[in-house]
């Protein structure tokens, strides 16, 4: 593969597929024509959906809830006063059927709204006027304070010198109320306009305004128009689908109905890099695709005027569709590679159309379950393919994206794109040979030709992508449990990693025919006698090492806690020093040591030390294990905790090597074990440790002596353990490719 | 260059009953010999090639093409890549791809092959000249006729000069002129010393191109050996009467 992509050859294997596409007219028709037609088609159709519920909206009066009779005397006389005003401009009920091409610019302008005769309906409510709000009695509830009494009320001094405060209530989201509020405001405004000429005509002097506004708004339940504001998100993803569609069946399912794969497949390119180049030329027309639909939604929406109407008062902007944009690449990329999946098992145009058109039905449905306002991007939702995608272009365009369910989003994402990419990659060409009855979905699902082997990369990558969604899952779980106790959380976090990390791998390893002694060798090792001193060295001083670079990195910078995470921290710890101390070494240091090791020196390691034919190759594998091991304690819930990356990488190191010099999984348990314990028994001696010089709560360095002192003691361990165990030898290892 | 032994392979059939294709076929093919697989249709010749060309994995036995395996599963990556560089299929299902030119899909051929792009323009050009599709060479595949694309899969083919071809029904389709045309060629392969495995119908072609031949039915290999061989083990003189006497056993069994 590398040497595909140094040599160009890759590239020109993806520009052929391009080619290819692009010069078929219908990849051009859903790429260009689609979007050129759908978009002022659709926004004909939703102006005339608008205006026709905003219209039924108005044809009946507008209900003022108020809660006196002086209250409604005074209204009445505003309405009035406010309609001979206006009596000689014409009624335009919405602003929306009234918009006009000019002769001069030809491009579309807004007209001023002029105020329209609506029929007001003042009535006394019993109950408190917030209740009859909430309940829809009423549109709208006015309480009009006189300036005078609201000031001594308030018994704040104020510049104006308006005469009545019109405090109005209106349920938020809710077209009818909020249009029963802009209503009110212009008629208010009518009147002070009208007031304040008067007043400079006759004093020659400006005086201020009668009338003041005073707006609250509740909650109420969405509008048309902003649960039509979810459907762009929509609207785009599935354009964006249909793009990716012609071409997916074409490069797979029509290279073997043109009689091109087997020659195709003959050839010494592997069918991933086969299937990349396919991948890519899919993946170009879909953002192609994307783009073109942006833009024209874009236009559509900003010249009809629509815009304003869905997406409220932050209108359109051209950043909001910039912020857009990369959304979409992320989920072209995904659902390109589900396509291609697909795709790859068809023999034909027809059956791969077959396979689409369920999906595409079904991704509707999570589609329109996103439109839903109540559905917002949170832990869970965020992994959730689709889902997630509209909801974060939903919450892009409103502005209200949080950064960490976006980055979960995205990056959920992606692992599904590779889990696609890696199934894909088997099933392609499956079907070049006809008769072939050997093929079929199953086959990727069948148990493997080959026994007794250490983990591919291959395996890891599509174990990887399907374990992190479930470990995200697993994570923010206890969040969405509710109150339970620390006692319980902390034994159901030690279960749930030992199932996770230990358990499922395992699984996986049967389930792939893996070799279960190599994948996870937790045999005995040489000459423990002296091996064992080594670890525990290594164990009791390793928390020096730690604890100097978290500082390290604290210096540098690199991390994420804020006051108020350590706030919650200091909690935690209160509690957390409640617990038994048993409780916490089997739960929280041995079973947790247990199982992390199982996963990341076991099954991420071996299958590459395995594979190393030299030392150096074997520091690689295990430097990878390391990081991906640092990695995964990043993620906490709700947060990224980069301080805790590079202490833990540095353990996972340190861990690695003894893994790989003793060929055993059980001396880095031991030490990560004891590593673990010793942290969370630290606290508990607080004091102590404190008239030693340490405390451990402030980010500072430790006394010089105890660095020295562990430092010398993790030495002479490291040494022990080196010399008891000797050279690897590297001449037992496979000699596999990958 | 090529040994295949004892191939077999079952396919089963939409009834779930296992259809043996191929049953312990076994043959040789040296660097300038044509080895002519005939048999009646649903005889296995494609089956055999395909495993031969590692595009389907044998129930049992193996092919080698100088001496490596093509079955993929149980070769070294990099032996199995260089094995299929060697080998060039040409069959009458292959199609072309209608939105590129001849000259862009020769090349992207080449390309795969890890032809470098100097070496594939004047080897474009000199098969362009022998198959005669110098005219047609910037015209999309679409375009062409039965007997140009034909010509253009040969000469796909071929873009990475492979010392061993395998050649499915490759006159299937054609009319007289064409078919000689295709073994004319054949014969030009030979004489640069290709080892080719050539399956087809066209028996008096055949009969006269083919240095050796594996006369297959049932997916067994009946007869072997060169004309002579055939001749004096079936009492027959043509290739024709050989094989009707195939059928009719079929028949009479």
């Amino acid at each position: 593969m590398i040497e595909l992509v140094l040599s160009g050859r890759l590239w020109r294997m993806c520009v052929k597929e391009l080619r290819e596409t692009l010069r078929d007219r219908r990849t051009i028709f859903t790429l260009i024509l689609m979007p050129l037609l759908v978009y002022p088609v659709l926004s004909l159709a939703l102006q005339r959906l608008i205006l026709n519920s905003v219209s039924s909206n108005k044809s009946e009066t507008i209900i003022v809830g108020v809660s006196s009779e002086n209250d409604i005397d005074l209204l009445r006389s505003a309405i009035q006063l406010s309609r001979q005003l206006t009596a000689s401009d014409s009624y335009r009920p919405f602003r929306y059927q009234t918009i006009e091409k000019t002769e001069a610019t030809s491009a579309v302008a807004k007209p001023t709204p002029k105020t329209p005769i609506t029929d007001w309906n003042a009535t006394i409510v019993q109950k408190p006027l917030k209740d009859s709000l909430e309940a829809g009695e009423v549109d709208l509830t006015v309480n009009i304070t006189k300036r005078m009494e609201y000031l001594e009320n308030q018994s704040t001094k104020s510049e104006s010198s308006k005469d009545f405060l019109f405090s109005i209530g209106y349920r938020e989201n809710d077209s009818r109320s909020e249009f029963a509020l802009s209503e009110m405001r212009r008629m208010l405004q009518t009147l002070n306009e009208h007031e304040a000429s008067k007043l400079r005509i006759a004093n020659g002097l400006s005086r201020g305004v009668p009338f003041e506004i005073l707006a609250s708004a509740i909650a109420g339940e969405s509008s048309m128009a902003s649960s039509l504001s979810s459907v762009i998100p929509l609207v785009l993803v599935l354009m964006t689908i249909t793009g990716a569609v012609y071409p997916a069946i074409d490069l797979t399912a029509g290279e073997r109905e043109r009689g091109t794969m087997e020659a195709l497949i003959a050839t010494p390119i592997s069918r991933f890099a086969l299937l990349f180049s396919k991948y890519v030329a899919v993946l170009t027309v879909a953002i192609l695709t994307a783009m073109a639909n942006l833009i024209a939604m874009f236009v559509t929406l900003r010249f009809s005027g629509l815009a304003d109407v869905l997406l409220g008062d932050k209108g359109f902007s051209i950043w909001s569709v910039i912020a857009v944009f990369p959304l979409l690449i992320v989920f072209a990329s995904f659902f390109s590679a589900i396509l291609l999946a697909l795709c790859s098992v068809a023999k034909s145009f027809k059956e791969a159309q077959a396979y689409l058109i369920p999906v595409i039905i079904l991704s509707m449905g999570p589609g329109i379950l996103s439109l839903l306002p109540s559905v917002r991007l949170t832990g869970t939702m965020a992994a959730i393919p689709l889902i997630n995608m509209i909801l974060m272009a939903r919450e892009c365009l409103a502005g209200d994206l949080e950064i960490i369910p976006g980055i979960i989003a995205v990056s959920t994402t992606l692992c599904y794109a590779i889990i696609a990419m890696a199934i894909a990659s088997q099933l392609f060409g499956m079907h070049a040979v006809p008769q072939n009855t050997e093929v079929s979905w199953r086959s990727w699902l069948r148990a493997p030709t080959q026994h007794n082997r250490l983990p591919t990369l291959e395996h890891l990558t599509i174990y990887l992508a399907l374990f992190f969604p479930i470990y995200f899952v697993a994570i923010h779980l206890p969040a969405s449990l509710g109150e339970i106790d620390l006692q319980q959380r902390v034994w159901l976090n030690a279960t749930a990693t030992v199932l996770l990390f230990g358990a499922l791998p395992l699984l996986f390893a049967l389930w792939r025919k893996l070799s279960i002694q190599k994948t996870f060798p937790v045999g005995g090792f040489s000459r423990w006698w002296l091996t064992i001193p080594g670890l525990l060295l290594i164990s009791v001083s390793m928390w020096t090492v730690a604890h100097e670079i978290l500082v390290l990195s604290e210096f540098f910078g690199i991390a994420s806690l804020d006051f108020e995470r350590l706030a919650d921290l200091e909690k935690a710890k209160t509690e957390f020093l409640s617990l038994p101390l048993l409780a916490v070494w089997v739960s929280m240091a041995i079973m947790i040591a247990m199982a992390e090791e199982w996963f990341f020196r076991g099954f991420v390691l071996q299958g590459m030390l395995g594979r190393s034919k030299n030392a150096q190759a074997a520091w690689i594998s295990i430097l990878i294990s390391a990081i991906l091991f640092g990695l995964f304690h990043t993620i906490a819930p709700n947060l990224l905790a980069i301080e805790r990356f590079l202490p833990t990488t540095a353990l996972g190191m340190i861990i690695g090597w003894i893994a790989w010099k003793t060929g055993s999984l059980v001396p880095g348990m031991i030490v990560h074990a004891i590593h673990n314990g010793l942290l969370f028994t630290m606290p508990r001696y607080e004091d102590l440790l404190r008239q030693w010089g340490l405390g451990i709560e402030n980010q500072k360095h430790l006394p010089f002596t105890w660095i020295a002192g562990g430092l010398a003691c993790f030495a002479v361990g490291i040494l022990m353990v080196q010399a008891m165990t000797g050279k690897v030898d590297l001449k037992n290892v496979e000699k596999v490719e990958y | 260059m090529i040994f295949a032994s004892e191939l077999s392979k079952a396919f089963r059939t939409t009834h779930g009953q296992m259809n043996q294709a191929v049953d312990a076929i076994s043959f040789t093919v040296s660097a300038g010999e044509v080895y002519g697989l005939l048999g009646p249709n649903g005889a296995g010749k494609t089956t055999t090639l395909r495993m031969v060309m590692g595009l389907l994995s044998p129930d049992s036995g193996f092919a080698t093409v100088d001496g490596v395996r093509t079955d993929s599963q149980s070769a070294h990556k990099n032996q199995a890549e260089a094995v299929l560089s060697k080998l060039g299929m040409i069959s009458t299902n292959d199609g072309v791809y209608p939105w590129l030119s001849v000259r862009e899909m020769l090349n992207y051929f080449a390309d795969l092959y890890g032809v470098p792009q100097a070496l594939a323009k004047t080897r474009l050009s000199e098969l362009a000249q022998l198959l005669d599709i110098e005219k047609v060479l910037n015209q999309r595949c679409s375009t062409l006729s039965t007997g140009q694309k034909q010509r253009v899969t040969f000469a796909r083919g071929l873009m990475h000069d492979p010392p061993v071809m395998l050649l499915d029904e490759p006159t299937r389709g054609l009319d007289v002129v064409g078919s000689r045309t295709v073994f004319q060629f054949i014969d030009l392969l030979r004489q640069r010393g290709k080892a080719i495995l050539l399956s087809t119908h066209r028996l008096d072609e055949a009969e006269r191109v083919c240095d050796r031949f594996g006369l297959l039915h049932q997916g067994k290999i009946r007869y072997e050996g060169t004309l002579q061989r055939l001749q004096e083990a079936t009492g027959r003189e043509h290739l024709v009467d050989m094989f009707i006497d195939l059928i009719d056993q079929r028949g009479a069994a």
